[in-house]
């Protein structure tokens, strides 16, 4: 247990030293910012391109500011988190150091799950202070709206995005190169977000948590629907760690 | 008692043996040289003493204890150091042997004490820059810090030296000389100075197998009396005479000469050699000056054993 901290320290350590976390932290917050001024101003824009045809858009509310929220952290910002943590195993095996950590008393299962646990300590950190930077700039540009289930919503979409920071780690544990680990991301990603498009279990999948989430803001999904799809997500993220855990302990270094 | 202990241990990557059916033991203390050329299976080998290649057949035994595949139960006895050591290249020498002790349980002040003990040694104390500017040279020096931090009964070295210019694969030597009498060293290496200079014990791997090992001293009696030096003084025609003679002896193997009148003579029975040199000598009118038992240079077994298999 002290080898698995010692050596997530290291990984977070190592996050700032080589600034991945910092840009992991800084793409999210820039998101949490820019994302209910786009809601704002998007009408304006609109309006101040002259596209030859009168548009009627409706004035924006804060639904449409937590919606531009969910939709950038929910593709760009996890593209950014797969591209940056789908390296976490697979860049220290291909270019060695591994080694040196595994023939020591660290646990191939310790090395992996560390990598795990600074990606989600990183992740949650970076995802905390963008939603905190969101909800400050739509109370504020949106004074009159009152989302419910606020935080449960916000929950959701980071739970989300640790079950795709496990499909990272899984990939980067099973691949013997950081290409095919990336590939191998978007492929499980990719995997999950199609569930959510096929009728019988769309309301049950992982990516149920994604894709409705807003639905739960202005009331048009009660949080009872999202208990199946929490439990499979945190069952799908302990099946994703222990088969990485397994698979790296067969792989040779 | 043996530190290592392999019995019947074998590596195959499909039809390839890597090694076969390897049998080797390392006695507490030594610095055993381990030899081989280029994919003889010295680093498979080790690789799989420290759990990072998976056996297919055979078992190996640290310190009375069993090594599993992927398993870092045995690690405790093993310091290692592999033949190109990465670091991470953002941290300071100190930062990552305190990262190293740490995995193994050591508080701040045996992770200092340490420090303080292994950064002079290998030269590298006061040296406060990212590894990731490191030399070739200082990259080994800190490779051999790390694999010492925890005190192990076994340090292993795959080819520590290969890499390096003269200086720093003197300095290396010199670091690992000093540790004699410490811990077991098992030093791989194709450079057969380096293990003259600082092995007692060597182990030579041919083809997976293990042709021959033993102590150095031994093993250089063994093979001494193989070889003679025949220096003559005479004409060149009369000494190709000689040459020619020499080499119908049943018991010569090869007869090598620099000049005419210089012969290194390799042969199966030395005593033979010295009976009928004189007869042979005089019958061409010519003078014998020098006749030694030539002392055979490690190279000379390595070359010998390699033909032999």
């Amino acid at each position: 247990m002290s080898n698995l901290f010692t050596f997530t320290k290291k990984e977070l350590y190592e996050q700032i030293k080589t600034f991945k976390g910092v840009a992991v932290a800084a793409v999210l917050l820039v998101f949490g910012m820019t994302s209910p001024l786009l809601a704002k101003l998007m009408p304006e824009i609109f309006k101040s391109a002259d596209l030859g045809v009168a548009l009627q858009i409706p004035d924006p509310t804060y639904l449409d500011a937590y919606a531009q929220f969910f939709k950038n952290i929910g593709e760009m910002g996890l593209i950014v988190i797969m591209l940056v943590y789908a390296g976490a195993v697979v860049s220290e095996t291909t270019r060695g150091t591994a080694t040196l950590m595994l023939t020591k008393r660290l646990s191939h299962s310790a090395f992996v799950i560390s990598k795990f646990l600074s990606a989600a300590i990183v992740w949650t950190a970076s995802y905390a202070g963008s939603a905190a930077l969101c909800t400050v700039y739509t109370i504020y540009l949106f004074p009159e709206g009152k989302p419910s289930n606020l935080l449960f919503s916000l929950f959701c979409m980071w739970l989300f995005g640790v079950i795709t920071l496990a499909a990272a780690l899984f990939a980067s544990a099973v691949f013997k190169s950081y290409i095919l680990s990336a590939v191998g991301t978007f492929a499980v990603w990719g995997l999950l977000l199609v569930t959510s498009a096929l009728p019988k279990i769309k309301d049950y999948t992982p990516a149920f948590l994604s894709s409705d989430n807003l639905k739960l803001l202005n009331g048009a999904c009660p949080p009872d629907k999202f208990q199946i799809p929490i439990i499979l997500g945190i069952l799908l993220t302990a099946l994703l760690l222990t088969l990485a855990c397994i698979i790296f302990r067969r792989r040779e270094l | 008692m043996a530190v290592l202990e392999i019995n019947n241990l074998s590596k195959y990557y499909r039809e390839i043996k890597a090694v076969d059916e390897l049998d080797l033991k390392v006695g507490k203390g030594s610095i055993f040289g381990f030899l081989g050329r280029n994919g003889a299976g010295k680093t498979t080998t080790l690789r799989m003493i420290t759990g990072t290649a998976k056996p297919t057949g055979g078992e190996i035994f640290v310190c009375g204890d069993r090594v599993r595949f992927g398993s870092c139960a045995v690690n405790r006895h093993i310091g290692y150091l592999p033949d190109v050591p990465e670091f991470y290249g953002f941290m300071s020498p100190r930062e990552y042997l305190t990262l190293c002790g740490r995995l193994y349980g050591f508080d701040k002040a045996k992770i200092d004490q340490r420090c303080g003990e292994l950064l002079p040694l290998v030269g590298l104390d006061g040296i406060k820059r990212h590894i990731g500017s490191f030399s070739r040279g200082m990259k080994q020096r800190l490779g051999i810090a790390q694999a010492l931090i925890h005190e192990p009964e076994l340090l292993i070295l795959d080819e520590p030296t290969s890499a390096l210019d003269p200086m720093g694969r003197r300095e290396l030597l010199k670091i690992m000389a000093s540790l004699r009498g410490s811990l077991t060293v098992i030093f791989s290496t194709h450079i057969l100075s380096d293990v003259e200079r600082i092995c007692d014990t060597i182990g030579m791997l041919e083809g997976g197998r293990l042709a021959l090992s033993g102590n150095l001293e031994g093993i250089r009696q063994k093979y001494a009396g193989h070889k003679a030096i025949i220096e003559i003084n005479g004409e060149t025609q009369k000494a190709d005479e000689f040459k020619k003679l020499l080499s119908e002896k049943p018991y010569v193997n090869k007869i090598e000469s620099e000049t005419p009148q210089r012969l290194v003579v390799t042969c199966k029975d030395l005593k033979a050699l010295g009976a009928d040199i004189c007869p042979c000598l005089a019958g061409l009118s010519l003078a014998l000056a020098r006749f030694e038992q030539a002392e055979p240079q490690l190279e000379d077994v390595f070359m010998e054993v390699i033909k032999d298999e």
